[in-house]
């Protein structure tokens, strides 16, 4: 499934969530947390200390935070999926970087805009999770739909029957999705209001990616094949395509990607194991 | 009428009501209905009241999972064993099996957005158009992506929505869109939506291959263009058109998507082999292979082509048997509609027979009753006679002057002559006539007899006429008046009967 659970074909979805949460699990046992969130005043101006702007975004500082963060990043790994790894990479590093270069900017003219009273930057990869949510939400199609009857309409029939009795009859419209947003604005609204600046920031850069609105083409540009293990070249695929077939031939085995994919389920290949799942793999015994 | 339905079951059925009416508290009357239907079977009567009643016919399906004739497989044996030696275990994965995909959101409309939605963006609308009016002279100042992306957080309808129909629509937008984007192609795309493919692949034993296809993916165009569309495939789809549905799909649609569930596809573009095995019981659809993630046509075309060759074989008798099967229970409803038709012509038979019997016995009573009126009638006749030759006035003796004599000759050819008074009414001349054998026995008898009743609900009519022969003169009762008026002083007269009355023509 696209759905499949697991992260199979998602790499980069894989080293996303182990990253986040080993870097919050570390600042909070190193007892750092601390040096995470950018109070522009006074860490910025008077005290100067600017390695706050490459640090915010590294760990959550609270655990309710991280936690959804993770379930959201966990659900995105369907777009992965979709896009494959390297557009997924280059998407996320895209958004990561704008997160960097857009919340401290944008709180400092909030700053100014509210006379000092906003004076905060909360840490975490807020803006990378909300710009995943927006493309997520143009990607993903709904699935179903249903209703939740608030009240007694002209008739009691169920809502799923009639469509024409159904609108008539008042109550909220969810669908399979909605969850997936209720999550999104329970971490948008945790630290209020200050995790709302990020989420709006992520929604915004999300929406721009999907529209190739960003300037410079920045939605064309690709990170460098070998970060996601791809072999860009077709050549170099060709090459030992051959062979391969040569192998799988000789092996007769009736498809040689299903045992791939069993593989992966299995979670045998170390060859193709990422740093993650060595380090997962370390502590469960595997 | 319904305890009498009921009473005139046999015990069997009997039982059989009271366990379903036990299980289902239904109305013994409504549930009889059913329960004939069922041929009386108290499991699929039941099954039937809880599920509804299915649109085929059960006898049909019953007939159909009958056991089939013993099935005859071709296997090759060698390349089975050489199989199974290089194959550690063929383990059947159930997450392998393709199930139907849900596609119930068919029948939605588009989404409007809420009202909430628009009190909340409103404000942002408002106040985007004014400081666009005012600020358009310096608009070169502002970068267009920012207006532009300005605009795309405030129109929500700027997004591309895909909108949501029914599968074989969409299947056949997926074609459209696929045709649009890569030029005019060959590839036998089938026009039905996922469900309905799988169903016919499995009706008609075929593989199926299905092909899913991520747009936004960096690697679908170099992989439709160089993989999908390349002259191998080509050949390849072509040589096996008869045993093979392509069916395409856009991960974009909700279809595809559940599709790409349940093949238990994570990577992009997606090729699945399906067909029905015999591994995972003969009634689930199995992916046999899948190609994920880009790969040159030559290597997809070579897993295509072994993993049909495995099943190959498998699917040809399992097409043989089922062939077998086919024509096994066409012989069946052959026999069963010989048997009908025969049972048919027996009933008509029967009918026709008794239909002629009860012709018969109607026929037969008729004539009885006729009989016995016809019967009646003479019987009749002859106690009015008896009573109206005692009623007849004496015949005037010689001391009466103005007496008539009448000379009358008999339909037996017999001459009578008699008197009668000149007033008397023409109706005793006739009667005289027709009772005249009465009047004889009486005269013979010697003195009254015993008197006789005049008969009740009798009219009793004259079978003859009085003709006087020269000049023929016809003297009928009905114009009335006394044998002195109408005859004169005396006549010849002849009993002439009245053909057409033969019943009352009694002598």
């Amino acid at each position: 499934m696209v759905t499949t659970s697991g992260f199979s074909n998602a790499p980069v979805s894989r080293f996303l969530i182990l990253g986040c949460i080993c870097t919050s699990i570390l600042s909070s046992v190193l007892g750092i947390k601390h040096l995470l969130p950018i109070k522009p005043w006074p860490h910025l101006w008077p005290y100067l200390q600017f390695s706050r702007l490459l640090t915010f975004q590294t760990a959550y500082t609270s655990s309710t935070e991280l936690l959804f963060s993770v379930a959201l990043l966990y659900q995105f790994r369907v777009l992965e999926r979709l896009w494959g790894s390297r557009k997924y990479a280059s998407f996320i590093v895209v958004s990561f970087w704008l997160h960097v270069l857009l919340v401290p900017a944008l709180s400092l003219v909030l700053k100014t805009a509210t006379l000092g009273v906003y004076n905060y930057v909360p840490s975490g990869l807020t803006a990378v999770v909300f710009a995943a949510l927006s493309v997520w939400g143009d990607e993903i199609p709904r699935l179903y739909r249903y209703k939740i009857v608030t009240g007694t309409g002209t008739t009691s029939t169920s809502a799923g029957s009639d469509a024409t009795q159904a609108h008539q009859v008042p109550g909220i419209v969810l669908s399979d999705k909605s969850t997936t947003y209720v999550l999104a604005a329970q971490l948008a609204l945790s630290q209020f209001p200050y995790q709302l600046m990020p989420a709006a920031v992520g929604w915004v850069v999300g929406s721009a990616w999907m529209g190739e609105l960003l300037p410079g083409k920045l939605n064309r540009w690709r990170v460098p094949s070998w970060m996601v293990g791809e072999t860009s070249k077709r050549k170099q695929r060709g090459q030992y395509e051959g062979l391969r077939r040569r192998l799988e031939e000789e092996g007769s085995s009736a498809d040689g990607m299903r045992n791939v994919s069993d593989n992966v389920h299995a979670g045998q290949d170390d060859g193709r194991r990422g740093f993650g799942r060595q380090i997962m793999g370390y502590f469960t015994g595997s | 009428m319904s305890s009498q339905d009921i009473s005139q079951l046999s015990p069997s059925q009997q039982e059989a009501l009271q366990t379903y009416t036990a299980v289902t508290d239904q109305d013994p009357i409504a549930a009889i209905p059913l329960l004939q239907r069922c041929e009386w079977n108290v499991q699929i009567a039941i099954a039937r009241f809880f599920d509804g009643e299915p649109a085929t016919d059960p006898l049909a399906e019953a007939r159909s999972a009958l056991p089939p004739a013993a099935a005859r497989q071709t296997a090759n044996l060698q390349f089975e064993s050489l199989l199974s030696s290089t194959q550690p275990a063929p383990r059947q994965n159930p997450e392998d099996t393709v199930e139907r995909v849900d596609t119930s959101i068919a029948t939605e409309t588009q989404y409007r957005p809420s009202f909430l939605f628009s009190i909340l963006f409103s404000p942002f609308n408002i106040m985007y158009r004014v400081l666009s009016t005012i600020l358009s002279p310096l608009g070169f100042l502002v970068p267009s992506f920012m207006s532009r992306l300005f605009h795309r957080l405030i129109y929500q309808q700027s997004r591309t929505v895909r909108r949501g129909l029914p599968p074989a629509e969409t299947t056949r937008r997926f074609i459209r869109e696929f045709s649009e984007e890569y030029g005019t192609n060959t590839l036998p795309f089938v026009e039905t939506g996922f469900n309905l493919s799988l169903d016919n692949a499995k009706k008609d034993l075929k593989f199926l291959l299905v092909v899913l296809l991520s747009p936004s993916h960096d690697e679908n165009t170099t992989w439709v263009q160089e993989t999908l569309l390349s002259n191998q495939m080509k050949s390849f789809l072509d040589s096996h058109a008869n045993e093979l549905f392509l069916w395409g799909g856009n991960v974009r649609d909700p279809e595809a998507y559940q599709v790409s569930s349940s093949l238990q596809c994570t990577k992009f573009p997606f090729v699945a082999l399906v067909c029905q095995t015999t591994e995972s019981g003969s009634t689930a659809m199995t992916v046999i292979m899948r190609a994920a993630g880009p790969m040159p046509a030559s290597e997809l075309v070579a897993k295509l082509g072994t993993a049909m060759t495995t099943l190959q074989a498998q699917l040809a008798a399992a097409r043989a048997q089922r062939a077998e099967q086919q024509a096994s229970r066409n012989l069946r409803q052959e026999q069963d509609s010989a048997y009908e038709r025969s049972l048919a012509q027996d009933r008509e038979r029967a009918r026709r027979r008794r239909e002629e019997e009860e012709a018969a016995a109607r026929a037969e009573k008729e004539a009885l009753e006729r009989a016995r009126e016809v019967e009646k009638r003479r019987a009749d006749m002859a106690q009015w006679r008896q009573w109206r030759a005692q009623s007849l006035p004496k015949e005037p003796g010689p001391e009466v002057n103005d007496a008539i004599r009448v000379s009358i000759r008999m339909a037996s050819g017999e001459r009578v002559i008699r008197k009668f008074h000149s007033n008397a009414d023409l109706d005793e001349l006739y009667a005289f006539v027709d009772c005249y054998e009465a009047v004889k026995a009486r005269q013979v008898a010697g003195t009254i007899g015993e008197e006789v009743e005049e008969p009740v609900n009798y009219e009793h009519e004259y079978g003859f006429r009085l003709v006087s022969p020269m000049p023929r003169t016809v003297y009928d009762l009905e114009k009335g008046g006394s044998v002195g008026e109408i005859i004169g002083r005396a006549a010849n007269l002849i009993v002439e009967p009245i053909e057409e009355e033969e019943t009352s023509d009694g002598e």
